[in-house]
């Protein structure tokens, strides 16, 4: 019988940019095999093995291309220049949410939220994040909702860290992280801790983002949004708050270090009576509050946190700082971003802070969403700024909220910072100023995707794009 | 141990397809183990629509245990994937060796058709009713709708508030178990959340086969949007897995698939007609799309 012909894609042409810096590395994350995918890949994270950078992570709301039981997760093992998918994480098809961490000797560690189920919270563990073998449930709880993962290694333990909204907590007082001192041993026990020491009022509850940040020697930061009212026209009225605890979460009184000096509670204050609209829409992504927060490697006393709120009606991110563990905060924003989302804070080996952000510009149907990452080596006196990718809004239609994600991540190791966000897929070169490189078949020429035969043409979607910025 | 059937294996495998062996080994790449064999795709016979493109294409796949590929081979491969890189790799279940002559699997459905068939054939295996019938009107589950309007919503918020609403199905025929009502109520998501935006969205004049389960402590005491739903007076399902409303036209399908499990399981009373209530409406819309060609 005649034998079937193999027939090889057609090449893409492969034009790239030339990079406008050489120290920023953009590349689509969708690997060759699956270049007929046109799913809404949203809300991605990431994790960098710090004991090796080239061993990286990283999740988003891709379902599995299988249909099975299990959701995918992204993997690279050469520092982010390649990207692989498999299904591991122990989700019916895709995960509710989903955010992870690297502790020591490179095991992983994830916090979903479990399909199926409501709010079912699933703490996840994996020795070996490379393989194929389904990651481990270490933890599991009803009612709570956005995990948010933050793990470090300490010694042959790893302190684990789970910031969540915990809707099942009573008092209304629903901002909680669980953590584990030692996360790497065979039945890591979790402690959970309430953040929240005043009144929510007619919130009656937090917000969703409660957002730990870890530092070597034991200093742990949180922020989370104090919601003091919501509306009947889903207005929410907020204080962004800053705990501290100053023995990993080990202390008597955990996250109690830093009190505000007007109530004499513990949680500094550092914005009050913010507002915003509770499922409201930026350039088709849902709002809903906006929380990052980051201390500098160098210097546990030094901490960053961006937070979103209507300026004006205008949805509003601001980043301050504090040089003196949480005491006192910068009077005025370092950075102050009209119309954007998703904000995400790193600090390097050498002390300079990154500030990824999505912003919209542009109205109507020529909206564009504009992925910029800001660095600052002087504390936030200067910044550098590149933009990452700068793509249509109003395309493709939305399958799902949110649309490109409630959170994006980035991570600083040793002097790089390596981050995620997700955009429109266009193979255009003019959306990427700083160059991309595409692992899905693609010609630059035409703009135009391809599938797996090289031929067939792909509808654009949202994709997740890994960058690395050599510090 | 018993040697598992091809029905067996195809049940087991989500890629299923006619190959050739083209080298017993995979050349070195990452994520590429040194075990798996290198097998071209000539024909798929089932699998996901993400997959049809393969045809033609090289893979790697690895053998399960004491199972051995010769190059050359030609087979049925009853696979699952387990990585996607710069190519796929698989994971056999098992493969079926062709006689030589043999031209291909002469294969009655689309690939992609075959694949949700089986999927199909899971829903309604764990379904407790099974209705041709038509949604007669969408509405608040009986707490929320006792609410007060323009409130804000019921602590605690969450962006992931299925937004549960109640579809009142007029009842044509029953397929599978018995409602004993000529309505059933069909709780489903509205939201558009991630969490939620595959589950079936169901709207006035609807028709389509309905594939229920009882609704558990989730959809009994939603998360959040909804207060404590009380007891409605028709019965309450749920239809929350993308399969599980299908175009009324597959009725006849449904009901094939249905007579096939019960003689699997080796029913000795003869399959009874699907037993009606009304009379089958020509007009409304269609529930689902018929998804002939795949998604």
């Amino acid at each position: 019988m005649a034998r079937t012909r193999v027939r090889r894609p057609r090449r893409s042409r492969r034009r790239r940019a030339r990079p406008a810096s050489a120290n920023i590395a953009l590349v689509n994350m969708i690997p060759r095999s699956l270049s007929g995918e046109t799913e809404q890949d949203s809300e991605p994270s990431i994790a960098v093995d710090s004991d090796n950078p080239q061993r990286i992570m990283a999740t988003a709301f891709t379902p599995d291309p299988m249909g099975t039981g299990y959701a995918p997760v992204y993997a690279s093992s050469d520092g982010g220049q390649t990207w692989a998918l498999r299904s591991t994480v122990p989700s019916q098809n895709i995960t509710g949410d989903i955010t992870i961490g690297f502790g020591g000797g490179g095991r992983l560690y994830g916090g979903i939220l479990k399909v199926p189920g409501g709010l079912l919270l699933n703490l996840l563990r994996t020795t070996n994040p490379f393989a194929t073998a389904p990651m481990t449930v270490i933890g599991s709880r009803s009612n709570v909702d956005q995990p948010f993962v933050r793990a470090h290694k300490s010694g042959t333990r790893d302190r684990v860290y789970v910031g969540n909204n915990d809707l099942g907590a009573t008092g209304g007082r629903t901002a909680t992280i669980d953590l584990s001192l030692s996360g790497a041993s065979s039945s890591p026990r979790f402690k959970k801790v309430r953040l929240e020491r005043r009144s929510t009022g007619s919130a009656g509850q937090n917000g969703p983002q409660v957002r730990p940040a870890v530092h070597p020697d034991g200093t742990v930061y949180a922020a989370f949004y104090g919601w003091r009212a919501f509306s009947s026209t889903k207005r929410v009225t907020s204080d962004v708050v800053v705990v501290r605890d100053d023995k990993g979460g080990d202390s008597a009184k955990p996250f109690t270090a830093l009190t505000d000096p007007a109530d004499h509670l513990p949680g500094r204050l550092i914005a009050k009576n913010i507002a915003f609209v509770w499922d409201a829409r930026l350039g088709n992504n849902r709002l809903g509050g906006d929380l990052s927060i980051a201390v500098d490697p160098t210097d546990s006393d030094i901490v960053y946190v961006a937070w979103a709120a209507l300026d004006a009606n205008v949805y509003t991110l601001h980043l301050r700082r504090s040089t003196d563990r949480g005491a006192t905060w910068s009077a005025n924003d370092l950075r102050t971003k009209a119309s954007a989302t998703n904000p995400a804070l790193a600090v390097n080996s050498r002390g300079a802070v990154a500030f990824l952000y999505q912003r919209v510009t542009g109205s109507g149907a020529s909206q564009r969403w504009v992925t910029t990452v800001e660095q600052s080596a002087d504390g936030g006196r200067t910044w550098q700024s590149n933009v990452l990718a700068n793509v249509p809004a109003a395309s493709p239609a939305p399958q799902f909220q949110p649309y490109i994600g409630d959170y994006i991540g980035m991570t600083g190791v040793g002097t790089d910072f390596f981050g995620i966000f997700s955009a429109n897929n266009s193979p255009d070169l003019a959306n990427f100023p700083n160059g991309v490189v595409y692992q899905r078949n693609h010609d630059f020429w035409t703009r135009r995707l391809f599938d797996v035969d090289g031929t067939t043409e792909v509808a654009v979607s949202i994709d997740p794009f890994f960058f690395r910025v050599r510090g | 141990m018993a040697v598992p059937t091809e029905e067996q294996l195809a049940d087991r495998a989500r890629f299923v397809f006619r190959g050739t062996v083209e080298s017993a080994r995979a050349p070195h790449a990452r994520d590429v183990p040194s075990t798996a064999a290198t097998v071209r795709v000539d024909e798929v016979v089932q699998g996901p629509a993400k997959l049809m493109m393969f045809a033609g294409r090289e893979v790697f796949v690895i053998p399960c245990p004491r199972e051995r590929f010769r190059a050359g081979e030609r087979a049925i491969f009853y696979t699952n994937a387990l990585v996607f890189g710069d190519t796929l790799t698989l994971e056999s279940v098992g493969h079926r060796p062709l006689a030589a002559g043999t031209i291909g699997v002469r294969s009655t459905s689309h690939p992609a058709s075959a694949l949700r068939t089986r999927d199909v054939q899971k829903r309604l295996a764990t379904a407790d009713l099974v209705v041709v019938g038509r949604v007669a009107a969408v509405r608040l589950p009986p707490a929320s709708r006792r609410a007060p309007a323009r409130t804000k919503p019921a602590p605690p918020v969450s962006e992931h508030d299925p937004e549960w609403r109640d579809a009142v199905i007029d009842v044509e025929r029953v397929a599978k178990g018995s409602s004993g009502r000529k309505q059933v109520i069909v709780r489903f998501p509205a939201s558009h959340d991630v969490r939620w935006f595959r589950a079936p969205k169901l709207s006035a004049g609807d028709e389509g086969v309905f594939i229920l389960h009882r609704t558990g402590a989730l959809e009994a005491a939603p998360a959040s949007g909804a207060r404590a739903v009380s007891a409605p007076s028709a019965p309450v399902f749920t239809a929350l897995h993308p399969q599980d409303v299908q175009p009324a036209d597959m009725q006849d399908d449904i009901a094939a698939l249905l007579q096939r499990a019960r003689s699997t399981r080796g029913t000795t009373a003869p399959a009874r007609p699907a037993r009606s209530t009304r009379s089958v409406k020509t007009t409304g819309r269609k529930a689902g799309r018929r998804r002939r060609s795949p998604r």
